[in-house]
């Protein structure tokens, strides 16, 4: 043990006689970790990000009429869910909700103020099991509507006030304000106003339905349901598209891990740059002692000895650079998400903090791997070759 | 002295196998060095004085033939075998003196001892030898960058002895020192071959420096040529 530390602190002289270039591999290990570990912690607080927005959509099956090239027009599609396939749906999902959605966009007054808004009409009796409701009431018949949060907030809309949709004069009078819920695969009623199955009915003049939500209530069943569906409406040509959000959102988040993978893969090549530098700095500190190698092995230094010298060296290297970076990664982090995100609380989310360490222990690696062959040079040199080096 | 021979070599040759040509550096050498003796090894340049020293030292190895260092044939062991020889065994005295630039004297000297026990803590036994051959205390903590060459080669001297070896090797001693520090050096040499029962073994070109020796040893062309 004691023979450790006697290498150890030779190690450390070494770094210290030749400061200004351990300095510089140090600083190329700090840039490495940092750039390595604050795409981590990027990277994952986009996927946080992202799944934050797309919650509560996992548990459903989204059934759209099935659309060939042919049935398209140059607006869309005519094609809706009939009863028929609503009744068969129903008859597939067993005893889950089944909600049937009819879906639109349209501009809306409110007061001199135009925009554009989807808008989706539901029976008030499945609302709730899509939506929840934040201040006002949920809808009890064909009057009135509900609106999403964000459209609430940004145009100061509040309970009771009133908006024209379309062409109509007449207006609808806001009853209720939803929830924030984020973006979803079903329907995403932040920016929209839900009224009434019967009111869209009638004022946009559709039969059928975009699209038929079937939320289950067991997360297992999900693809039992959604053959089961696929099996009942699809047997003879394909009428429906069936998607399971569960799927779709494994999928978005999969995307995005990659993509975090990806930038961390370019934080990664500092990280090898970094090493390039630590083995240059090791090659040169062999090379400037050959001598003392050949004075230290005749005076009774052992070839695991030497080899363990050198490589304490580039681990001090590795270490010190590692915890220096390990520490500027954290405020990287920080700057990182605060610019890209706007939202820095997915920093202190255990998946970003662990991109720190993970950072560090590339960093430490790359050190000793960059050591590895001039350590083992230094250890291979025959003493009496050594000895004779001017 | 003891009649029991600490170094023996039985008919060693070596050979370095260059583009040019093979180099005998030592040809069918024979001869036994005897515990507690004072050797000296004379020759010209190229004669393979050093070839021999580095033998003894373990630092080489022969190409044919046999040498035995205190009991032990050296063909067949290994690295680290022969690490701990020289270690243990061997003390060398260079005519660089080849400190540790990064080490003070003292901690030059405890170096091989920390090799040997893996104790950090004997710069009692190290102090005891630094004062020994003659370095006083307030040198003690000098890098060897700020000591004299006479002074570096108390200390080299003091490494050698540290581990209390068997054997002393030295190659050129005084060769880089001046006259009066030379005698010191080899006054000190010949009073630990003569009190301590230390067998030296010494590489010199000086007829003055060699007249210190029990015996020389002749080469030319990698032969002994007289003192067998």
């Amino acid at each position: 043990m004691s023979n450790h530390r006697l290498f150890f602190r030779l190690a450390v002289r070494n770094l210290q006689i030749h400061w200004l270039r351990s300095v510089l591999a140090v600083i190329g290990i700090i840039i490495g970790v940092v750039a390595i570990s604050s795409m981590g912690i990027l990277g994952n607080s986009l996927v946080l990000s992202v799944a934050d927005s797309l919650t509560d959509v996992g548990d459903s099956v989204v059934v759209t009429p099935h659309v060939s090239f042919q049935g398209m027009t140059s607006t869309g599609t005519d094609k809706r869910i009939t009863d028929r396939q609503l009744e068969q749906i129903r008859r597939a999902s067993g005893n889950n909700d089944v909600v049937p959605v009819y879906t639109g966009g349209d501009r809306i007054r409110i007061g001199r103020e135009i925009l554009a808004a989807s808008i989706y009409g539901v029976s008030p009796s499945d609302i709730p099991k899509l939506v929840t409701l934040k201040a006002g009431q949920y809808l009890r018949g064909a009057s009135g509507v509900m609106i999403g949060a964000k459209i609430a907030k940004e145009n100061n809309l509040a309970v009771g006030s009133r908006m024209q949709v379309g062409d109509e004069e007449a207006g609808v009078r806001v009853v209720g304000i939803l929830a924030e819920r984020g973006m979803g695969f079903d329907i995403s009623p932040d920016y929209a106003i839900i009224a009434s199955d019967q009111w869209y009915k009638d004022f946009y003049d559709v039969n059928g339905y975009d699209q038929v939500i079937v939320k289950v209530r067991n997360l297992k069943d999900i693809d039992q349901v959604k053959k089961s569906i696929e099996a009942q409406l699809n047997r003879r040509e394909t009428e429906v598209n069936v998607y399971d959000t569960k799927a779709i959102l494994e999928t978005i988040l999969e995307t995005f891990g990659r993509i975090s993978t990806f930038t961390m893969a370019i934080g990664g090549i500092s990280l090898i740059v970094a090493g390039v530098s630590i083995f240059n700095v090791m090659m040169m500190s062999v090379m400037e002692r050959y001598r003392e190698i050949g004075i230290l092995r005749s005076i009774g230094t052992k070839r695991a000895e030497v080899w363990s010298m050198f490589i304490y060296e580039s681990l001090i290297l590795g270490v010190s650079g590692s915890i220096i970076g390990g520490i500027l990664s954290f405020l990287g982090g920080y700057a990182a998400i605060a610019i890209m995100l706007q939202e820095t609380s997915y920093l202190f989310a255990i998946s970003s903090l662990i991109q720190i360490p993970y950072g560090m222990i590339f960093g430490i690696a790359t050190s000793i791997l960059s050591g590895l062959y001039p350590a083992w040079k230094a250890s291979d040199l025959r003493p009496i070759d050594a000895l004779r080096h001017e | 002295m003891d009649q029991q021979p600490v170094i023996v070599f039985s008919d060693v040759t070596k050979i370095y196998p260059l583009a040019a040509g093979d180099v005998i550096a030592l040809d069918h050498l024979s001869f036994e060095i005897r515990r507690g003796e004072f050797i000296a090894i004379m020759g010209p340049s190229g004669s393979g004085k050093s070839t021999l020293l580095n033998m003894i030292g373990c630092l080489d190895v022969p190409t044919s033939g046999e040498v035995i260092i205190d009991g032990k044939s050296i063909r067949s062991m290994t690295d680290d075998q022969l690490t701990e020889l020289r270690r243990d065994v061997l003390g060398f005295i260079f005519q660089q003196f080849n400190l540790i630039l990064l080490l003070n004297a003292l901690e030059n000297v405890q170096y091989p001892l920390i090799l040997k026990t893996g104790e950090t803590s004997c710069t009692d036994r190290c102090k005891e030898v630094l004062a020994a051959v003659g370095l006083t205390p307030h040198l003690w903590y000098h890098r060897p960058s700020q000591l004299s060459g006479g002074q570096q080669q108390r200390v080299a001297i003091a490494r050698a002895l540290v581990n209390d070896p068997e054997i002393l090797l030295c190659d050129e001693p005084t060769g880089n020192l001046d006259t009066k520090t030379g005698t010191a050096i080899m006054n000190l040499l010949a009073r630990l071959c003569r009190e301590h029962k230390k067998t030296i073994v010494m590489v010199t070109h000086d007829p003055r420096t060699a007249e210190y020796a029990d015996r020389v040893i002749r080469i030319e062309d990698g032969r002994i040529i007289e003192g067998t």
